[in-house]
């Protein structure tokens, strides 16, 4: 890629990683970068040297010399970081997009995932609705911990399977449990950033794969008010960031304080102020045109949305079906698409029925939070 | 005209058809739309084959509804306008 770096002197790390099929082994420089990896994905180690799945090798490579920058580099891919105060977030988001975008052998949803005597259950939730208090809420009540993030169905088997990685708990969501009178799950803290808090749930609660029974819908309804959503993108030229605020109807683009950078503001990581529900125009737009984003906070949810009785209805295997796939954590540069799916996301439907064919399908609006729980265990 | 409207326009090719239960859902490849059929519209989009006027697909959902109203003759010829606004028929 003709880079200079002599990477014969400097002191690197290695750590290696499975997701699904995918191995990763990352070589690095940067102890942070490692740590955060280590921190996130503990559960996801592997020893170096036994690979059965498909194995990419990323570099992160950092220079305090004045003038260099900083790199991330893998086969085919290579990505300047000029401050390496952002390597270790730059890294993590770089590696995971593309390692879960190369993920052939289960199809994934952005989804919480628990299971209960060995009955799967996927739970899908509108950004900021409350999903990860609701995943903890009925981890009280005995659900054993699957995923926090992305659920995932094997292609060979349909079994839902875990991904362990750790959860990141706003203050509100500890206030939520607070207030129902709601234990939090016996956990490890494994790092903070700003007002939220990762954790790793004891071993004690972890699920093991099993079949998926139950898909619960949680969606605020259509004529109350989602909310914004602050999301955080990487470096971005002045057309570029003009033709996503046209796109999403970017309400507003402010200096970050986010908190996974450094306090000071710095111009060339703008923050976008958008309503929750024009939240997927970002994605796409910054998926088409190789933008990076770094962050998504949602601003906290109505408090009287959760203070009412909520209701949940059975709907049908279809519609189901079809609100699932609009979770695909895939893109159209996910290697399923490109290899397996051709034709796009709608070849997906057929996969995503045949797997679901025994799954029964809810939808729940948000309320209280101990009687959502109670509703969910009522239809199991 | 209920009659002429099926009779000439049988669903287009280029769309995939997914059943699930008693329902349908119906990708448009070169819209890149999907649509989903509730368990009459599905019926209605199965006789959609150049072969049935209006007054037949009527008969069938009351056969197949048993609380059908009076107004199913013109809620097929609605639904079958639908398809054809949305170009799925040819």
């Amino acid at each position: 890629m003709g880079l200079s770096l002599n990477i014969k002197k400097m002191k690197l790390i290695t750590s290696t990683y499975r997701f699904f099929d995918q191995d990763i082994e990352i070589c690095s420089d940067n102890k942070e970068t490692i740590e955060l990896m280590d921190s996130m994905y503990k559960r996801f180690n592997v020893k170096a040297g036994k690979k059965y799945a498909q194995s990419t090798r990323y570099e992160v490579l950092t220079s305090s010399l004045p003038g260099k920058k900083s790199v991330i580099r893998t086969n085919g891919y290579c990505r300047e970081i000029e401050h390496a105060a952002y390597v270790p977030s730059i890294a993590h988001g770089i590696i995971m997009r593309q390692t879960l975008s190369k993920v052939r052998s289960h199809l994934l949803f952005h989804a919480a995932a628990l299971s209960n005597h060995n009955r799967g259950i996927i739970i899908v939730a509108d950004s900021g609705c409350g999903k990860t208090t609701l995943t903890l809420a009925l981890m009280t009540r005995g659900f054993r911990f699957l995923s926090d993030e992305i659920a995932a169905l094997s292609l060979s088997d349909g079994q839902l399977v875990p991904y362990y990685r750790c959860l990141w708990i706003r203050s509100g969501t500890i206030n939520a449990l607070r207030r129902f009178g709601l234990d939090y799950p016996d956990h490890e803290s494994v790092r903070r950033t700003g007002d939220r808090e990762a954790v790793h749930v004891s071993g004690k609660s972890l699920g093991h794969a099993c079949r998926l029974d139950y898909v619960v819908f949680l969606t605020i309804p259509s004529d109350r008010d989602k909310g914004l959503c602050y999301v955080t993108v990487d470096r971005i030229g002045k057309k570029l960031l003009s033709d996503l605020q046209a796109t999403a109807e970017v309400e507003e683009v402010i200096n970050p304080l986010s908190g996974m950078h450094p306090k000071k503001t710095d111009s060339r990581f703008p923050v976008l102020k958008v309503r929750t529900e024009l939240l997927y125009k970002v994605y796409d737009f910054c998926e088409r045109n190789g933008v990076l984003i770094l962050d998504a906070k949602e601003e906290d949810k109505e408090h009287c949305l959760f203070d009412s009785k909520p209701e949940i209805q059975k709907i049908s295997k279809l519609t189901g079906a079809m609100e699932l796939l609009r979770s695909f954590y895939g893109s159209r540069n996910s290697e399923l698409f490109r290899k397996d799916f051709k034709r796009g996301p709608a070849q997906l439907i057929e996969p995503i029925i045949k797997l679901t064919r025994n799954t029964k399908f809810f939808r729940i609006s948000p309320g209280k939070l101990n009687l959502m729980v109670e509703e969910i265990i009522s239809v199991l | 005209m209920y009659s002429k409207i099926l009779n000439d326009m049988p669903k287009r090719k280029n769309i995939k058809e997914t059943k699930v239960d008693d329902e349908l859902s119906l990708y448009d490849f070169e819209s890149k739309k999907f649509y989903m059929l509730n368990p009459a519209a599905s019926i209605i989009w199965s006789l959609c084959d150049g072969l049935h006027t209006v007054e037949q697909i009527a008969s069938e959902l009351k056969k197949r509804f048993e609380d059908a109203g009076e107004s199913v003759s013109h809620d097929a010829c609605r639904i079958v306008e639908k398809f054809k606004k949305q170009g799925l028929l040819e």
